[in-house]
């Protein structure tokens, strides 16, 4: 489980760090099924099968569906990639490594006797990090990457913290996640077709 | 006892470091489909060279002439540092003493690069700073992973603690953050290309440039000890476990991470001086990320 927390917030600092869609996408996929390894180790922890059709539930949809319809998504645009966002590649990172320091010390803050420090404190930081690639990135695609990536992070806040939410809210979010990825990918779609790209700082020439 | 056993070291050190530069250099050469020099043509070079006079400018002082000294003076006593054969009662053995070593070498390095004047060693000095002063935080960030998990910044005690200890996912983000910044300190090819003849491109070979004869032998022997300093300091204290018995153990390292290193300058090209500070930020974040997985 340590492991795995690790490799998770491995794979969110490399995210803060690409600049081509599709790796990106790849590297949300991985995410995914690493999110799905920790919620099986935390059900043969807790030996609930309900946890075991979550992780499931996860393999199939956010490592399966999702990345293979954003990389078809990535496949129609084909020139665009994330050359210059608000903050530089350099910066960015930065701001996730103090994104992560800062995430240790709101845990010991807050919940100084949490078990699972390492794990909360990823989760945390993940979130944090996905709405920092929100906010700076230019690219819808890379936009909806963060968001997945909140997602995930609030995913495991809830794995962390309760060793598992029951499977009617664990549904509820996957459907809302599917929807939101589903609404966004139309949107891009719309995008490509009108716009020149889907580089989402030139709406900024539709203000009057 | 333990002087004696630091001064054999640190003369092992420096009489094969060139053999591993060696080793290098052939590696490459086969990977790239040429026969390459011989092992031992490194020595062979060397020996030619001491036996040549040194041609100065007229414009030069006396930082000039004393460089190459100091610069081999600072290899030698780095050499005499690594722990390899632990040294954990000397209260010299520390890892900022090491480090404060190289860096000594390398600023009287840069100045004699300025002392003559030629244009060349000017952009040679000013990229070997540039590059330095990402390097140095990186190459201490790193040797804190190692240093917080041992408590202590005493190399013999943090040598101990690492050849004891299992593989980790903390180890293996350390050692990827030290390979890189290994490369950047001994001027391979991500960051600097050392069989580069144009000067334009060079960063260490153009700080060398005015010299010749025994000055210049005296740079070139330096530059492998410290090369061989910096494998044997990530076979030390990056690499956790001992795979085989006693000396062979890191002698076989050694080539190994030399076969690593010729294998990584073959498969990347020369980096943009200017994404140089992006190659060493990876090396920041995976040390950070080892310090978290301990």
């Amino acid at each position: 489980m340590n492991i795995l927390t690790i490799l998770l917030l491995f794979t969110t600092l490399l995210l803060t760090r690409v600049s081509e869609l599709k790796t990106a996408v790849r590297i949300i996929a991985i995410q995914s099924l690493m999110l799905a390894m920790a919620c099986t180790a935390v059900g043969l922890e807790t030996g609930e099968i309900q946890i075991y059709v979550a992780a499931v539930l996860t393999v199939i949809i956010k490592a399966g569906y999702l990345p293979y319809v954003l990389l078809d998504i990535v496949h129609t645009l084909q020139h665009e990639r994330e050359d210059h966002p608000i903050l530089n590649i350099s910066y960015s990172s930065l701001a996730a490594c103090i994104a992560i320091v800062l995430s240790y010390g709101l845990i010991d803050q807050a919940l100084p006797g949490a078990g699972s420090r390492d794990a909360l404190a990823t989760a945390v930081a993940m979130t944090l990090i996905g709405l920092l690639l929100i906010i700076t990135r230019r690219q819808a695609v890379m936009q909806i990457m963060g968001m997945i990536t909140m997602e995930n992070g609030i995913y495991l806040v809830g794995l962390s913290v309760t060793k598992g939410f029951p499977l009617i809210i664990e549904l509820g979010v996957f459907f809302d996640v599917l929807v939101a990825v589903m609404v966004l990918s139309i949107l891009t779609s719309r995008l490509k077709l009108s716009g020149l790209s889907t580089d989402t700082s030139i709406l900024k020439k539709l203000k009057g | 006892m333990n002087i004696v056993l630091s001064v054999i070291q640190a003369l092992g050190v420096v009489l094969l470091a060139p053999l591993v530069a060696g080793v290098i250099k052939t590696v490459k050469a086969r990977l790239q489909n040429r026969r390459g020099p011989k092992v031992f043509q490194v020595y062979f070079d060397l020996i030619k060279l001491l036996n040549k006079d040194s041609v100065m400018s007229t414009t030069v002082s006396w930082i000039f002439k004393i460089t190459p000294f100091i610069y081999f003076a600072s290899g030698i006593a780095a050499a005499a540092l690594v722990p390899v054969v632990t040294n954990t009662s000397s209260g010299i053995g520390d890892v900022f003493t090491l480090i404060y070593l190289l860096a000594l070498g390398r600023f009287f390095l840069v100045l004699a690069s300025l002392d003559a004047g030629s244009a060349f060693g000017g952009m040679g000095g000013a990229r070997e700073m540039f590059i330095a002063i990402l390097v140095e935080p990186a190459l201490l960030l790193s040797m804190m992973t190692v240093a917080f998990k041992a408590q202590t910044t005493n190399l013999g005690i943090m040598a101990i603690m690492v050849q004891s200890s299992p593989l980790s996912l903390a180890y293996v983000f350390a050692a990827i953050a030290f390979f890189i910044v290994l490369i950047a300190e001994t001027g391979r090819i991500p960051v600097d290309n050392p069989d580069t003849h144009l000067e334009l491109t060079m960063i260490h070979e153009g700080m060398t440039l005015e010299y010749s004869g025994r000055k210049l032998a005296l740079i070139f022997w330096a530059a492998a000890v410290k090369q061989l300093i910096m494998i044997l300091l990530f076979i030390l204290l990056f690499l956790p476990g001992n795979v085989f018995d006693g000396a062979i153990d890191i002698v076989i390292k050694v080539l190994l991470v030399a076969m690593v290193i010729a294998i990584a300058e073959t498969s990347t090209n020369k980096l943009r001086l200017f994404k140089v500070p992006d190659f060493l930020a990876v090396s920041c974040l995976l040390s950070l990320l080892a310090l978290v997985a301990q």
